[in-house]
């Protein structure tokens, strides 16, 4: 759930274990919050 | 040495240790400079976990014969709120490091929002006890414990049983519709997933790694993939064991290299039993997710080069459609990888 631009910059954050180090997408966790606000709306 | 029990191995470290209880007295006997030293000491527990924005409730369910650990983060001083549970991918992982990854992220968010997440252990994990270990078990006992996880959630005192969603995410999101359609959740939501066998999926995963980890060149993972693909034809779809597969001069050195087996191993293929992967392959997803009858957000990644194909997600989607018009969502958000 890292932000990596392509695989290739994921593949290399994957081996630096940036999932370690707070390297987090936002993006996920907003797309999930909007699904779920408009279901229980 | 643990209780004057050997632990060669860490599977075996780890099947004794999970019988301690905080306050019993063990034995632990180690080497020190060539010296057998012993000592005596009272098992202690590792601290509950805190948290500002939730009230965080440890609890065991019943499974098998013996019980899974839970952990429930409900927003701070709140009742009769929405709840999630939290289906994770296929590592034998506890659920007590949730909140130093990206699950402890994507939960915050959700407690933010007004949102219970209920975990489960899968069997034999972190604080559970008298289940079988994690990694001798096969898929059908992955589902069985996150079905226990989502009947525990249901009789939850502080959350709202109408309001009950799953999230899954990687081979969660084929746990997901599996416990799914078993209930009646307000909704499902799964992330980087796969949808066709997994033997069929492998194939296109392997086009994708194979370069862009190892460095092969194309003609080179061409020949791979036309090689492993009649293996996996026998493992996967045949269920022949990795051993049998090993008896085939043609297939050794890629049963060796690819599917971790060896003279005398413990079972173990990419993490899990490898009657696991064939379980796997065997589920009808197609048919599954049609028996799902909730909304449900398909999300991918444009980055996840391990579930790196866009068929999976528009699968997904077309599928539940077909049965129930415009249940399903796709979202693919360009820079987010798997983990």
């Amino acid at each position: 759930m890292m932000r990596s631009k392509d695989w290739t910059e994921a593949a290399k954050n994957f081996k630096e274990q940036q999932y370690l180090k707070d390297n987090f997408n936002p993006k996920i966790a907003e797309e999930t919050v909007k699904w779920l606000k408009s279901q229980e709306l | 040495m643990l209780n004057d029990q050997s632990t060669l191995k860490m599977a075996d470290y780890n099947a004794l240790a999970s019988n301690i209880r905080v306050g019993e007295q063990l034995t632990i006997a180690f080497l020190r400079e060539r010296r057998r030293v012993a000592v005596t000491a009272n098992a202690v527990m590792r601290p509950y976990e805190q948290s500002d924005i939730a009230d965080i409730n440890y609890d065991w369910v019943k499974f098998k014969n013996g019980y899974l650990r839970t952990i429930t983060r409900t927003p701070k001083g709140k009742t009769n709120v929405p709840a999630i549970l939290l289906i994770p991918g296929y590592g034998c992982g506890s659920i007590e490091n949730y909140s130093l990854s990206y699950n402890g992220k994507l939960m915050n968010e959700w407690i933010r929002n007004s949102f219970a997440v209920v975990t489960i252990e899968k069997s034999g994990m972190g604080d559970s006890y008298g289940c079988a270990p994690c990694t001798e078990v096969g898929l059908v006992t992955d589902i069985e414990s996150f079905d226990a996880g989502y009947q525990y959630m249901e009789q939850l005192p502080n959350v709202d049983k109408s309001h009950l969603y799953i999230w899954g995410h990687s081979m969660g999101g084929t746990i997901a519709p599996e416990v799914a359609k078993l209930h009646n959740p307000k909704g499902v939501m799964v992330f980087a997933c796969v949808f066709r066998p997994w033997s069929e999926f492998l194939l296109e995963m392997h086009r994708v790694q194979k370069p862009l980890l190892e460095g092969l060149n194309y003609q080179q993972t061409e020949a791979f993939t036309r090689t492993i693909q009649k293996i996996y034809y026998e493992f996967f779809v045949l269920k022949k064991s990795p051993e049998e597969l090993s008896q085939n001069s043609e297939y050794k050195p890629l049963v060796t290299s690819e599917l971790g087996y060896k003279e005398n191993w413990n079972n173990n293929m990419w993490g899990r039993h490898w009657r696991f992967w064939q379980q796997l392959d065997s589920l009808n997803l197609a048919e599954s997710w049609q028996k799902v009858n909730c909304p449900v957000l398909v999300l991918h990644g444009g980055a996840d080069y391990e579930q790196c194909s866009l068929v999976e997600p528009m699968l997904i989607q077309k599928t539940v459609n077909e049965k129930h018009p415009n249940a399903a969502t796709w979202v693919t958000i360009p820079d987010l990888d798997h983990l």
